[in-house]
């Protein structure tokens, strides 16, 4: 199921995407606590809004359509890499629009991919 | 990434010099070209983003730095789209009119420079959002609420100055405006009203100080960069009770239009209330496909199940008292007698209602001036979100709420669209704004899309109806719907144009008032 959707989430982007992100990412670093902390609060900030979970959150209701239900919430997604999160902020994705650097800085972009791709699983070596 | 257009007539090395000068200003770090520019696009473009393409954006942080820049513009000839959180979706986004127009972008410009409790206002920057605001308030316990927009992300300034709309008693935002600080084209600085005054202590309390009141030009404009503005926010009131009245009839559109005039004339209702179509409401919980899934408009039996899956009907006012319970009490009575003659006509609490994610219980925030981002659901009905918004008005009258509805409704039916719309109801007029929401992904739709919003700007000003605002793509066409007198506001506010920014460097074609540069081409 998680390898479906990721793999469409990628299809999703690839059309825009530059090459270099196409490529596999590298192993994710381990995350500092306070780096999670700071992009926690920069979720809350400007994403929350969106995405939080229960009602009147578009983005939460518009992923539940999409992903369903155990993908609806992002911060509890195991699924999410830097670079789809990157790409979705920076270029935004149907519904939702981009932010831009004078918002979100890149450092601060870093600091909610780290936050949401915390739950991520170590990356082991992709098979294709 | 769309092709980089240059500011026209600027050679690569001229626009380079100028790139550097703008970076020396505000720093390296806030200087934005090549793919960092990806956000500036607007989300729901219906033309080729390349006619609204920008080759950098400029990010200044202070009013002494804008004045650098704005000079550097000057002295090159780079025109600067001003930004303010840029989050004009429907209507542009952070996107300018002209391609190679360098985005002045306000953002970083956010402090909260006053809030005056006893009075009943603030003095803010432009970068100030309506979440940064409230969020302040909350923290310091303020007894003060904000009126909002939907989008709770935008700027407090650049929505007054797009004569944007809320739902509280505050609602008409630029009435609510007192005072500005503005840079000028030429790179002057000045403040208006009292804030001309270097002494006065009334810059936020009186709007008009002495002599030609100046604020009004600098909204909607090009004149100018506002660096400060007032805004009035309402004392918290003792007690609010938000309501919702539901009618079961497409036809009822005309009674209610009229059982409404004078309740607003004579201020019975408070508040800057709204009445919502019936799919504006669905959309905010559901989408087009769970109820139909063929072209063509929604038939009655999926219009009748959607009324009772959602308990709402063809058309719902939302709407609000604030006051002491006596005085609540005598308003509710005069208002639920008046609608209680519309047959059908059904009252409800947020209580009463019986769904957790009701839109009443939504509303009941923003009537109360807490900044969500809810609405943005509704740009889901179809899928793959895309949305510009049509927004003629028209006088406080049955006959005419209902022409402009069917008018509009048959010709979205005809390209295909469904019709979703609120009446905001003004002092004196009805905003009809028509939400013509459309699949982004889908090429064909949005080609249909600017061709039907083109043919209801036509044939709205044809009837007699102008937009109060308007979407990048259509600026030209709805500027020249506004031509009494072979053009003459129009012909006053180029030649304004031509005396305040005589090289054309502030958003050129904004509301279709081009520079005399551009002017052949515009
Ligand atoms: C779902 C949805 C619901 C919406 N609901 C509402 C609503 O309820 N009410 C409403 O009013 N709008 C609504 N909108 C439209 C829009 O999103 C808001 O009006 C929003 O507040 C505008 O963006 P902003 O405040 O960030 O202004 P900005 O994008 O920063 O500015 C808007 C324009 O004002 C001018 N401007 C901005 N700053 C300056 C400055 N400092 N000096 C000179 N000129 C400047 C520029 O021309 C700029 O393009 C809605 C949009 C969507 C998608
Ligand atoms: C205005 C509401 C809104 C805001 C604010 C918002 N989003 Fe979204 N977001 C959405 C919607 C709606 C979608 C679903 C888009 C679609 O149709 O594919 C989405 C999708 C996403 C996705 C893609 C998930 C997937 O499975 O495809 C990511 C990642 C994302 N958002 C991250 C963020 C982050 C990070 C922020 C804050 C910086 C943010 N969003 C702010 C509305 C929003």
């Amino acid at each position: 199921m998680r390898r479906t959707i990721h793999a469409l989430a990628l299809v999703l982007a690839a059309a825009w995407m530059p090459t270099t992100l196409q490529a596999a990412a590298p192993p994710a670093p381990p995350v500092a606590a306070a780096d999670i902390a700071a992009g926690k609060s920069l979720f809350d900030r400007w994403c929350a809004e969106c995405h939080a979970p229960g009602h009147g959150h578009p983005g939460t209701q518009q992923l539940e359509r999409l992903r369903g239900a155990k993908l609806a919430e992002l911060e509890s997604r195991p699924d999410l890499t830097a670079a789809l999160i990157r790409y979705v902020v920076r270029n935004g994705q149907n519904a939702m629009p981009a932010y831009r650097p004078s918002e979100i800085s890149d450092a601060g972009l870093e600091q909610i991919s780290r936050y949401l791709g915390r739950n991520q699983p170590p990356a082991k070596p992709r098979r294709r | 990434m769309t092709p980089l257009t240059l500011p026209p007539g600027l050679t690569e090395k001229d626009f380079n010099d100028a790139l550097a000068e703008f970076r020396r200003i505000v720093g390296d770090q806030y200087v934005f070209t090549g793919d960092a520019l990806s956000a500036y696009r607007d989300p729901y473009s219906i033309e080729d983003d390349s006619k609204f393409s920008t080759p950098a954006a400029v990010a200044p942080d202070t009013a002494e730095q804008v004045q650098a820049v704005v000079k550097v513009a000057n002295q090159y000839g780079v025109p600067l789209w001003t930004i303010s959180a840029g989050k004009n979706h429907g209507y542009g986004g952070a996107a300018p009119r002209m391609a190679g127009t360098v985005v002045l972008d306000l953002a970083r410009m956010n402090r909260i420079l006053e809030i005056n409790v006893d009075s009943g206002y603030a003095l803010l920057e432009p970068g100030v959002t309506y979440f940064d605001l409230y969020r302040y308030i909350q923290e310091k316990g303020l007894k003060l609420w904000l009126d909002v927009p939907d989008p709770g992300w935008g700027s407090v300034v650049g929505n007054a100055l797009e004569r944007g709309i809320g739902y509280t008693p505050y609602g008409d935002h630029f009435m609510m405006q007192c005072g500005m600080e503005v840079v000028l084209a030429n790179g002057e600085v000045m403040r208006t009203g009292m804030g001309a005054m270097p002494k006065s202590n009334a810059w936020q309390l009186f709007k008009y100080g002495y002599g030609p009141y100046a604020d009004g030009i600098f909204t909607q404009s090009n004149y100018g960069i506002v660096t400060k503005m007032g805004i009035w926010l309402m004392p918290e009131p003792p007690r609010y009770r938000p309501y919702m009245i539901s009618f079961q009839r497409e036809e009822d559109l005309e009674q209610v239009i009229d059982v409404l005039r004078p309740l607003k004339v004579n201020n019975i209702i408070q508040n800057a209330a709204t009445l919502r179509s019936l799919l504006l409401v669905a959309g905010i919980n559901a989408t087009r496909s769970q109820y139909h899934s063929g072209p063509g408009p929604i038939p009655d039996s999926a219009a009748k199940k959607i009324m009772a899956d959602q308990d709402i009907g063809m058309w719902n006012f939302y709407g609000a008292l604030y006051g002491p319970p006596p005085l609540m009490d005598v308003l509710w009575g005069i208002t639920r007698d008046a609608f209680a003659s519309i047959p059908g006509a059904r009252f409800f609490t947020p209580e009463e209602r019986r769904h957790d994610n009701d839109v009443l219980k939504h509303r009941a925030l923003t009537m109360r001036g807490v900044p969500r981002l809810t609405e943005y659901s509704f740009v889901n009905w179809v899928g793959g979100g895309g949305h510009i918004g049509f927004s003629p008005v028209s006088p406080i009258n049955g006959k005419e709420a209902m022409q402009q509805y069917i008018m509009v409704r048959d010709r979205l039916a005809q390209y295909g669209f469904d019709y979703l719309s609120v009446f905001a109801i003004g002092w004196r007029e009805l905003h009809h704004v028509i939400e013509l929401i459309f699949d982004r992904r889908d090429p064909e739709e949005k080609r249909k899309a600017y061709e039907v919003f083109g043919i209801m700007v036509r044939e709205a000003a044809e009837a007699g109806y102008g937009e109060y605002r308007t979407h990048i793509s259509f600026m030209d066409q709805v500027a020249k719907t506004y031509s009494w007198n072979d053009h003459a506001q129009l012909k006053f506010q180029q030649t304004l144009k031509d005396a305040l920014d005589p090289k054309g460097i502030l958003s050129p074609g904004k509301q279709g008032i081009w520079p005399a540069r551009y002017r052949q081409g515009g």
